[in-house]
């Protein structure tokens, strides 16, 4: 199972909402779909879940096509949107069973279907509460449950942390990584980085419709140029040190903070270890010297620019 | 399991989806059983105080008539207000905030409103059923028998399901909510005018008698021409229901225009079957004119629809030589107008050919004025909807989008009608006595096709205008009839098959 986006375009008018993006991913992973207000994310899922056409380009669900087989293809999708379900005088058990239905899935099936999935989602306990009633976090829940009916193999979930309380946002997290444990391919988008960090094991990032970048999260820390962070501690004024940092070669900047010299390096593990050699030959009591690796929300911070078409 | 529980669920599995999640939130809202109870209580209501102020029933020959009225009146208007409200209301709100979970499922658009019209009616079932044995008591009380209470319970859901399928197109309109609300006050006054029109009726037809007459072809013509006139509108407002609310990229003109392709056809031949029973060319008459009427508003729809095919359409394009009738029927702007004027362009050829092939389909009416109405009304159509086009075109292209035409095209025709006509009024004032007399300055109102001494003058204006516009606007048909094309795999970037 592979999902491949092919030079996807999306123009609304003279708008280009997706502007030629390509990347791919695999059962098992869960790829955080990062981008700012605007970047063309929703209209990529949208894409994905078969709701929507490319101007031009494509998308392939395990090799079939969104564009040729929107019928085949959405089988393979289990889509939750940013909206929550909103149905009035129904039950949860009922929603379920509705989405069940018009899912095709019959008889004793659907009853085995219905109660495993509240089951896997924790919503037996509800099952009988109405929608209306729910708290926001239930209510994800049973988006979630909705998109599990038909047992897909991608999900893809338009911001299912947004406005989740801690707790909730742990139980999302949780149900995730099962479902990626699972074998499915899910592809979230969020504009809490830290969550995504904690659970997806690859990005993409988009920015204005167009692709920044775009791989495992690791292979993303590692190729953000060879420019680093070390943080020293010392013992001794730390105005000395920043002198003598300001006069080494491949330092491109340092500044005190706190009691620490925070360095920006540009250079291999090898040019690091050149500086703090040099720093103990010039007599600097070195206490601490850390290399910091960037996290996702650095990676898209110093990649995007935060604007929007 | 058993043979009853296996039948069950076979059943249960082959219910619309919609069906039953409307049902069941139907049960569980308390708005239908409050509307059912009140209606009951009304009823109940009525017909007791009816009774206790009655006086002496067995002097009055009219009292279950009257009091048969009264209880359709407040049946009538529950169900012409509770029932449309109820469930566009619902569908509106549902197509705003959770159609798209729908398509994402395996569910079509056109069970999504069967499923709604079907749900709506099995309340309307239910609510007619709770109100017939007052209606049926009415019989004891004299004036009225048991085949007219029936017959005129039947009309009455006809209307209610009528008004049930336009309220559900409404709903399905991708219209913002201060539209909706506006086209939902017009079709309001539409259905007090069906509540007026239907109790009308019911007291005319209780008058002369029902049951006498059921037996006889002067019930069953009129009965069989109103029910065929009901279905198909509720044919059309199903299709067209169906159309709006389908993805935007979806055929979605397709099933619009072959419906009213069939219509066409099968009210042509009924036209022509009365024309010829009833040696009279009226009925004829009246179909080529409704059917242009029909027409020459597809033009100011087709001009609105979208320029350029997606994907998704475009691979449904038949290769061989299909195509060519396929591009009458597939989206597409200039696929619509094409259609439009086909159909205007054989319905005049027509109703031409089977007057002209039978000396009983010549008799009575007026061919030669209908097929002036039909040519005059088509002819303005093309000519108002290629005059937007153009407008939109070269003059407003970065203001209004090409789905805002028929708005251009609307505002021209009123223009069109209204500016000349105060012009030439305000000019020969003096002498202005019927519209006859300012003959001249009405060229551009296709609803003047009535001056008998001017039609040639609006005929050939007409023709001249829509020529002239059509021309200017054939790069634009031709470029979406080049683009008419199935795609080949290269065209797609980056497609790779599995």
């Amino acid at each position: 199972m592979k999902i491949e986006v092919v030079n996807l375009k999306k123009h609304f008018g003279k708008t280009r909402a997706v502007d030629d993006i390509s990347f791919t991913f695999a059962a098992g992973n869960v790829v955080g779909f990062v981008g700012p207000n605007g970047a063309g994310k929703t209209t990529t899922m949208r894409i994905l879940a078969t709701l929507d056409e490319p101007t031009d380009g494509d998308a392939l669900i395990d090799g079939i096509s969104v564009v040729e087989e929107p019928e085949r293809a959405r089988k393979l999708v289990g889509y939750v949107p940013d909206a929550l379900p909103t149905h009035r005088d129904m039950s949860v058990h009922d929603y379920l069973d509705f989405f069940a239905r018009a899912y095709a899935i019959k008889g004793q099936r659907r009853r085995e279907v219905i109660d495993g999935i509240e089951a896997f989602t924790n919503l037996t306990g509800i099952r009988d509460k109405m929608l209306h009633a729910l708290s926001k976090g239930m209510k994800q829940r049973v988006s979630l449950a909705r998109a599990l009916l038909h047992d897909p193999p991608v999900l893809i979930m338009d911001e299912p942390a947004a406005g989740l309380d801690p707790r909730a946002r742990v139980e999302l997290r949780e149900l995730l990584r099962v479902l990626a444990a699972q074998g499915k391919a899910i592809l979230i988008s969020s504009h809490i980085l830290t969550e995504l960090a904690e659970i997806c094991n690859g990005a993409v990032i988009i920015e204005q419709g167009k692709l920044l970048s775009a791989g495992a999260i690791s292979d993303l820390v590692s190729t953000d140029g060879l420019r680093r962070t070390v943080l020293i501690r010392t013992i001794g004024p730390a105005e000395d040190l920043v002198r003598d940092l300001l006069q080494t070669p491949n330092v491109e900047s340092a500044n005190p903070a706190g009691g620490e010299v925070v360095l920006e390096v540009s250079g291999s593990d090898e040019v690091c270890s050149e500086i703090l050699v040099a720093l103990i030959q010039r007599g600097h009591k070195i206490v601490e010297f850390k290399q910091q690796h960037a996290d996702l929300e650095d990676i898209f911070m110093k990649m995007t620019r935060g604007e929007v078409q | 399991m058993s043979t009853e529980s296996g039948l069950r669920s076979r059943v249960d599995d082959w219910l619309n989806p919609i069906v039953v999640k409307e049902l069941r939130q139907a049960v569980q809202g308390r708005f239908v059983s409050a509307a059912l109870l009140l209606l009951l209580l009304i009823q109940l209501a009525t017909l007791g105080i009816y009774i206790v102020s009655g006086g002496d029933f067995a002097s009055r020959f009219d009292a279950g008539r009257n009091a048969f009225m009264f209880l359709l009146a407040i049946l009538m208007a529950i169900c012409l207000i509770f029932v449309p409200a109820y469930t566009a209301i619902r569908l509106a709100f549902e197509r705003d905030t959770n159609v798209d979970l729908l398509f994402v499922t395996t569910i079509r658009p056109s069970a999504i409103v069967w499923g709604k019209l079907f749900a709506a009616l099995t309340v309307t079932i239910l609510i007619f059923s709770a109100c017939l044995p007052f209606m049926v008591f009415t019989y004891w009380l004299r004036g009225i028998d048991l085949p007219s209470i029936f017959v005129l319970m039947g009309a009455s859901f006809l209307v209610v399901a009528l008004a049930v399928q336009l309220a559900t197109f409404v709903a399905c309109l991708p219209a913002g909510r201060v539209l909706k609300i506006l086209l939902s006050l017009i079709v309001l006054i539409l259905f007090l005018q069906a509540f007026i029109a239907t109790l009308t009726w019911s007291y005319y037809s209780l008058s002369v008698g029902i049951g006498s007459r059921l037996g006889s072809w002067t019930f069953w013509g009129p009965a069989t021409a109103v029910l065929m006139i009901i279905a198909a509108l509720l044919g059309l407002l199903f299709a067209l229901s169906v159309a709006m609310i389908k993805p935007a990229s979806a055929n979605r003109a397709m099933p619009v225009r072959l419906f009213v392709t069939a219509m066409w056809g099968v009210s042509g031949i009924a036209s022509a079957v009365i024309s010829y029973v009833q040696r009279d060319n009226s009925a004829l008459s009246v179909w080529g004119i409704l059917s242009v009427i029909l027409f020459s508003g597809s033009f100011f729809v087709a001009v609105s629809e979208r320029e350029e095919l997606g994907p998704r359409v475009a691979r449904k394009i038949p290769s061989s030589g299909l195509r060519l009738p396929a591009f009458f029927f597939f989206s597409g702007a200039a696929s619509g107008i094409a259609w439009a004027a086909l159909m205007s362009l054989l319905t005049s050829v027509s109703v031409k050919l089977m007057t002209a092939s039978s000396v009983t389909l010549r008799a009575g009416g007026s061919v030669r004025e209908s097929q002036v109405w039909m040519r005059g009304l088509a002819l303005y159509g093309i000519a108002y909807a290629m005059t937007a086009l153009l407008v939109r075109r070269y003059l407003l292209s970065k203001w209004i989008g090409a789905k805002f035409t028929w708005l251009i095209a609307l505002l021209l025709l009123v223009a069109g009608c209204l500016i000349p006509f105060l012009l030439g009024y305000l000019i020969s004032f003096n002498n202005f006595n019927r519209p006859a007399d300012i003959g001249g300055w009405l060229i551009t109102n296709p609803f003047a096709l009535g001056i008998e001494s001017y039609r040639s003058v609006y005929l050939l204006v007409s023709s001249g205008w829509a020529l002239l516009a059509t021309i200017l606007n054939v790069d634009w048909f031709g470029e979406q009839i080049r683009a008419f094309k199935r795609p080949t795999a290269e065209s797609f970037t980056g497609v790779i098959r599995k």
